[in-house]
């Protein structure tokens, strides 16, 4: 009776510990040293794995940062929040991304851009290129169908007569909406409390967009003369503001004669941290 | 009967200009001449604003090795550069308008006769044909002096003309045939005297059109040609099939004509090559049906290139109803356009016009797994498989599917009952891909 009580109570406590000695010689022999500061590092970003920094993740983003500590390696989401509170870490001082925010260079509503038929086909931009790049008469508007939509982890994007609009309090600025854009009208644009910027990107001569548009710029260059700042050139039809120049006085705005000029008041400034 | 080994469709011939002997359309005060009427680079202006131009005189020089030249349709003046005008294949394209003076002077050079086309060199030969801008008139309208002459290590042993035109509605290959049988067999002379003798030469021609192939046989009697009637099935005037029902050869994905030995030309490219060779005359016009069920007077015509469609459809009076659709080329592979002032470029063959209760409107339904799709491709792919990938935008899997051997027929989309775009899905995933690839 203690004998049959006994025996597997014995044999089985052999066999752990023999089983355990083993994980423990392999755990020893087969040891990769991963250093602490990652996981460190890792908690403090954003983990939204948005791929804005160039690398898959926020893990592999924080061991690239712990093993070159190259101080240029930045966070574009975090950006100054992250920058700050991972510095100290490393003991170092970390360049800061700039924190930036998608921009549409168009405001061809179907209202405001003229339209050349009805449109039957896949209701993704990328097809309606095929067909004359969509219900627009305009080739760089914005088709409105949405390829992008898809694109954003943030839900900063949807679709609003038939052009799309960008929450600028979700956007995170992680870029990812830009290449799944065949006409390239997003645009990536510092993100300051008044940003001003071209909400227009026809290259086509003035009389051209103004038949396609009645908001497109026209390159009359009246913002481009009166600009204080010296901030607007226009080259290619369409005027463009250097935004490390622009001191947001909006003179700009009330000269232009197709109202292609945008400001977006951002008050709050938000922005994802850990 | 001979036919490709596997899938292919039988749609309604509508073939209602048959009987239809082709007139020339007069040309109109204004052309809009497309600089991007073939693959490849579009062609650089030479002229400007104000120049005089001569007929057939150069005023679009060929940009790099995949190009063609493009040539004034009409003398006259030049009335502008348009930077982007409508082109037939969806796109916009650079254009040069040109107002004609009405006298159709020919350049200097240009027009004449030659005696004995056959024994110029082979570099004259090609000179002339890339000169004139000959590219294939079937509607890709590849360059033809780049497929005449294929990398040194390929053999071409087989030479096919291509007069299937299996297209419904369609009738300008076949009144070529019909009415211009002897030009089109020297212009085929023309091609494969390029190459060497033993090469054969093969005449394909669909056996709905009887007439052809008799008018073809009588043409061809004591020359070099075999004519070969075909099964009529949809796509046999795709290259790929074409070649297979004829040689018994298939081309693997990726692979081009020449990979296999053969050369296939169109109908009109023939007969365009051959007036560029014998006559010195450059690409300047094309025949083309104007159909359609409401089409009051459906016509083969003769239409200079840069005709603007708006000015064809003038010219034969119009239609009964109301039109919804225009469509350029065939209702398979054509395209619909948004405006009528698109010009007639070296690759239109047809202008269809559709009224609102011809076209078929029902939404798009899920797949039922019929696999009719399946029989119907004739380059023995899953269809189905390509457009689901599409839909669920797993587009970087569809390459592995086959999305490059498809070569856009629309068999599958034709036969499907759930009425998905299948073909559509499939362009969509070819265009994504090429823009991820740059």
């Amino acid at each position: 009776m203690v004998a049959g009580i006994l025996i597997p109570v014995v044999s089985l406590t052999v066999t752990a510990l023999a089983l355990g000695g083993c994980i423990v010689l392999v755990s020893k022999k087969f040891y990769v040293y991963e250093d602490p500061l990652i996981e460190t590092i890792t908690k403090l970003l954003p983990n939204a794995n948005c791929g804005a920094c160039g690398y898959p993740g926020c893990s592999q983003f924080a061991a690239a940062l712990v093993e070159t500590r190259n101080p240029q390696l930045a966070c574009p989401v975090g950006g100054e929040a992250i920058a700050e509170s991972i510095g100290p870490i490393l003991g170092m001082k970390l360049a800061e991304a700039q924190p930036v925010v998608c921009a549409i260079r168009c405001q061809g509503t179907t209202k405001h851009a003229k339209e050349t038929a009805e449109y039957h086909g896949i209701m993704d931009c990328w097809a309606a290129m095929q067909a004359f790049h969509g219900t627009k008469l305009c080739a760089y508007a914005c088709t409105g169908l949405g390829s992008c939509l898809s694109a954003c982890n943030y839900g900063a994007l949807r679709i609003e007569d038939g052009l799309l609009r960008i929450d600028g309090d979700r956007c995170v600025g992680c870029g990812l909406c830009i290449q799944e854009c065949p006409v390239k009208v997003l645009e990536m644009v510092p993100r300051s409390a008044w940003r001003y910027y071209i909400a227009c990107s026809s290259k086509d001569k003035g009389a051209a967009t103004r038949k396609y548009c009645d908001v497109g710029c026209i390159a009359c260059k009246r913002c481009e003369k009166d600009c204080p700042a010296e901030a607007i050139t226009v080259t290619d039809n369409v005027a463009v503001i250097d935004q490390n120049l622009c001191v947001a006085c909006g003179v700009c705005i009330d000269v232009c004669p197709t109202k292609s000029i945008v400001l977006i008041h951002d008050s709050t400034k938000k922005r994802i941290s850990s | 009967m001979r036919t490709f080994n596997q899938g292919g469709v039988h749609p309604p011939e509508y073939k209602l200009t048959a009987d239809l002997a082709i007139e020339r359309m007069p040309t109109p005060a204004r052309l809009v001449i497309l600089l991007s009427q073939h693959l490849g680079k579009p062609a650089k202006p030479i002229v400007g604003k104000g120049d005089k131009v001569k007929k057939g005189q150069l005023i679009g020089a060929a940009d790099g090795f995949i190009s063609s030249n493009i040539h004034a349709a009409t003398s006259g003046t030049v009335h502008s550069l348009e930077e982007r005008w409508p082109a037939p294949t969806g796109q916009y394209a650079p254009a040069i308008v040109i107002e004609s003076d009405g006298t159709e002077t020919w350049a200097d050079g240009l027009n004449i006769d030659e005696e004995k086309p056959l024994e110029l060199s082979r570099e004259e030969k090609l000179k002339r044909i890339s000169d004139a801008g000959i590219v294939g008139m079937g509607g890709a309208g590849f360059p033809t002096h780049v497929k005449l002459n294929p990398p040194k290590d390929k053999t071409i042993d087989t030479f096919i003309l291509n007069g299937a035109e299996c297209e419904p509605f369609l009738t300008p290959d076949y009144r070529l045939m019909l009415e211009r049988p002897a030009e089109i067999l020297k212009g085929l002379e023309i091609a494969a005297s390029l190459f060497s003798k033993d090469t054969k030469i093969y005449i394909g021609i669909e056996e709905n059109k009887p007439e052809a192939v008799k008018a073809m046989e009588k043409a061809a009697q004591g020359g070099p040609f075999t004519v070969v009637s075909l099964k009529t099935k949809y796509p046999q005037g795709c290259e790929k099939q074409l070649i297979n029902t004829i040689t018994g050869r298939t081309m693997k994905e990726g692979q081009l004509p020449f990979d296999v030995g053969a050369l296939v030309h169109n109908v009109a490219t023939m007969f365009a090559l051959y007036e560029a060779v014998a006559k010195k005359r450059p690409l300047v016009e094309r025949v083309l049906t104007l159909s359609g069920m409401e089409v009051k007077n459906r016509k083969n015509l003769i239409v200079t290139v840069g005709s603007l469609v708006k000015d064809v459809i003038e010219h034969t009076g119009g239609t009964t109803t109301e039109i919804n659709q225009v469509i350029i080329g065939g209702p398979m592979m054509g395209k619909a356009q948004y405006t009528c002032d698109v010009p007639v470029t070296k690759t239109t063959s047809g202008i269809l016009l559709i009224n609102n209760t011809e076209i078929d409107s029902l939404r798009e339904r899920p797949c039922v797994r019929c696999g009719k799709c399946i029989s119907a491709c004739p380059q023995g792919r899953q269809p189905w498989l390509l457009a689901d990938l599409g839909q669920q935008r797993r587009l970087g899997d569809m390459p592995g599917c086959g999305l490059m051997d498809c070569m856009e027929c629309g068999s599958c989309t034709y036969v499907c009952p759930a009425r998905r775009n299948i073909v559509q899905w499939i362009k969509y995933g070819k265009a994504v891909n090429a823009a991820r690839k740059r």
